[in-house]
């Protein structure tokens, strides 16, 4: 259902969410990116093949976001289909993200 | 269909197995038996009779034959043979299992032959026999009768073995061997009685045939070693019989029984799972039947210790469950859920319904009278379910309240709201909200909206439509908050319907999202009053839905502004 692809290069953490990520799935992905965390300065989170995004998982991706903000790194958002943008611009998400073309 | 399995018993199929091995191997033994003794029994009793005639032929002095034979007087030698003979005689009991039935010495003449010597009989395996004496004259016998009982068979396979037809007179047989055919066996029928006989010649210093030593044999003797096969045979069935019997009693005891009392024992076990505290099986054997019964003892144990724990679980479970029932109720019930809400404000109809996913959740939605003139609406949405989710909507929902209450516009009471709680936000949850406070008096709307979902309003004669306000960021993820407000002016017969993504994000079985686009199409459905525009939405997702589990909140609130009936327009 849920999957997400994670490497961290040069200090930057890189993540792939790929399907739903929703109240079952948030869990998973806290604990998969727990311990990269403590090594990244800076993020992108490749939402190309997401396919839901649910307040739960982005309430990890705020956890995410606050992290690497604390260290003032960006955590950019990248491949934002028409569907989970309406989401981050509802939810306000949209601010705290740096979108990449 | 599934067809029964047949029960077939272990035990009885490799009975039946041995079984049939067992007739197989006899018939084997047997058809392989009655040719090798008939072909090889019968020349290796041949053999053993010319060895017997030649050896004595050996034994004995040519030179003194002439003289017995003239003079009829016997010495010390002649003695001396014939206790020979006699002991010989005896010997063959217990080397062939028969006795030789005579042993003689004779001279062959042209018509008739003389005894020399003859063996006597004790009686002890054939009857007594009085040996003919010195120098008595004896006749030829003539050829064998057709249709012997025991010589046609005999002399059948003695010549399909050796090539020989033995049927002759008994005269043209000595002269034979008197002509050098010493290798050959005669039969002939001697006082009733049917015999083989071997000679073999005696010969004197110079070389010349004196006599010749004669060697009779039961003819049954060699059908009796058949026999004595087909007795073997017969002792080894007997035997292979009670080995079965033996292995069957074995099996029964190493194998069928304890697998049957293993049976048993799991049936019992499984009636008496949740009581019984030890388990014996009852098998103590040492092999594999041994080691299957002491892991099915263990594994009885740890299935035991396995349900101990669920139930323990399962236990713990359900008072965990009973307490989220509480819970949830709790929760319901701090949300304002008298309808009509304010009775005596008839430019308001309000409507708002929570129909939680699972358990608690943390969606929520208020309704307040502020003062006389300002009304509070509220929806909003905690990120994530169950427990957390509810006590962070508890806190959120009356931080909200009390703030909204000290007079606050909904800017200033979501950047104070957002301080509070991210304050105390150790889980980094957080909370969208939509909040609006409606001057009753002239309808508008102060609206903010952090992080949630877009407002549905209709216009008195049109149909609803999003609105797509100003949004700030979620209360609660960011230690500094700037908040946007928003004004709406709503006119005499205006709704405005807000909801949490539990409407929008309603997922059918194929992970389609329900939309927005359908809720407005709900909401248009028809011309509703608040109460049963909820009804016709909630109708619609479940509808969609289908049966697929419910995965969110499902958390609607509709106000109809009636126009301020107090005012000008009043009639």
């Amino acid at each position: 259902m849920f999957k997400v692809n994670k490497e961290i290069k040069d200090g930057t953490l890189h993540l792939a969410l790929i399907g739903r990520l929703d109240t079952l799935s948030a869990p998973q992905l806290e604990d998969e990116v727990n311990d990269f965390l403590d090594d990244a300065d800076n993020a992108v989170i490749d939402f190309g093949e997401l396919e839901y995004v649910s307040s739960a998982g982005l309430r990890v991706i705020l956890a995410i976001q606050t992290e690497i903000e604390d260290k003032d790194g960006s955590v950019v958002a990248k491949n934002v289909s028409d569907g989970i943008m309406e989401i981050l611009e509802v939810t306000g998400f949209i601010d705290i993200l740096e979108l990449e073309e | 269909m599934k067809k029964k399995k047949k029960f077939k018993s272990l035990k009885r199929r490799v009975i039946m197995w041995l079984s049939v091995f067992t007739v197989l191997m006899m018939a084997f033994i047997s058809f392989f038996s009655f040719f090798w003794n008939t072909g090889s029994g019968i020349s290796l009793i041949s053999f053993a009779m010319m060895q017997d005639a030649g050896r004595a032929a050996l034994y004995i002095d040519g030179d003194v034959i002439e003289k017995y034979e003239k003079t009829g007087v016997k010495d010390e030698y002649y003695d001396s043979v014939t206790h020979y003979m006699n002991m010989t005689i005896e010997g063959t009991v217990y080397r062939y299992g028969f006795p030789f039935l005579n042993y003689y010495i004779i001279v062959p003449y042209e018509d008739h032959f003389v005894y020399i010597w003859d063996s006597e009989r004790t009686g002890t395996v054939e009857p007594v026999k009085n040996p003919h004496p010195l120098g008595e004259r004896g006749e030829y016998l003539p050829a064998f009768a057709p249709n012997m009982k025991f010589l046609s068979k005999f002399n059948k396979f003695y010549e399909d073995f050796m090539g020989y037809n033995n049927s002759v007179d008994q005269k043209t047989f000595i002269n034979d061997v008197l002509n050098g055919h010493k290798e050959n066996i005669f039969h002939c029928v001697k006082n009733g009685r049917e015999l083989i006989c071997s000679y073999a010649p005696v010969y004197n210093s110079n070389n010349e045939i004196v006599a010749l030593v004669g060697v009779d044999y039961k003819g049954s003797a060699l059908f009796a070693t058949k026999m004595l096969s087909l007795v073997l045979v017969i002792i080894v069935f007997v035997l292979l019989v009670v080995m079965i019997i033996f292995m069957y009693r074995k099996l029964s005891k190493r194998i069928t029984n304890p697998l049957k009392r293993l049976n048993s024992t799991a049936k019992d076990i499984v009636k008496n799972l949740e009581t019984s505290e030890s388990i014996e099986i009852g098998v103590n054997s040492n092999d594999e039947i041994g080691e299957l019964s002491d892991s099915f003892g263990a594994m009885f144990l740890e299935v035991r210790d396995y349900i101990d724990k669920l139930s323990a679980a399962t236990a713990e479970k359900e008072r965990i469950s009973a307490e989220l029932d509480v819970a949830t109720k709790i929760q319901a019930s701090m949300l304002p859920c008298q309808f009509p809400a304010f009775p005596d404000r008839s430019e308001l109809d309000i409507f708002a319904s929570m129909a939680p996913a699972k358990e608690v959740g943390g969606d929520f939605y208020d309704f307040f009278l502020v003062d006389d003139d300002h009304l509070a609406l509220v929806i909003a949405d905690v990120s994530g379910k169950g427990i957390p989710a509810a006590l962070f909507m508890m806190n959120s929902k009356t931080l909200i309240k009390s703030i909204v209450q000290s007079g606050l516009p909904p800017k200033e009471v979501f950047e104070k709201v957002n301080a509070l709680l991210y304050e105390t936000n150790e889980a980094k949850m957080f909370v969208t909200v939509w909040l609006g406070i409606l001057q009753i008096s002239t309808g508008t709307l102060s609206c903010a909206n952090a992080g949630h979902e877009y407002p549905a309003i209709k216009r008195r004669d049109s149909k609803f439509e999003l609105l797509k306000d100003k949004h700030s960021f979620v209360l609660a993820g960011k230690k500094k908050l700037t908040a946007k407000e928003y004004e709406i002016q709503l006119g005499e017969g205006d709704k405005i319907f807000v909801y949490t993504d539990g409407v929008a994000e309603a997922t059918n079985s194929d992970n389609e999202l329900y939309g927005t686009e359908r809720m407005i199409n709900a909401l248009n459905s028809g011309e509703y009053g608040c109460e049963r525009l909820l009804e016709a939405v909630r109708a619609d997702v479940d509808k969609f839905v289908g049966d697929a589990p419910q995965f969110d909140d499902l958390t609607m609130l509709c106000l109809e502004y009636r126009g301020n009936t107090k005012g000008e327009d009043n009639v």
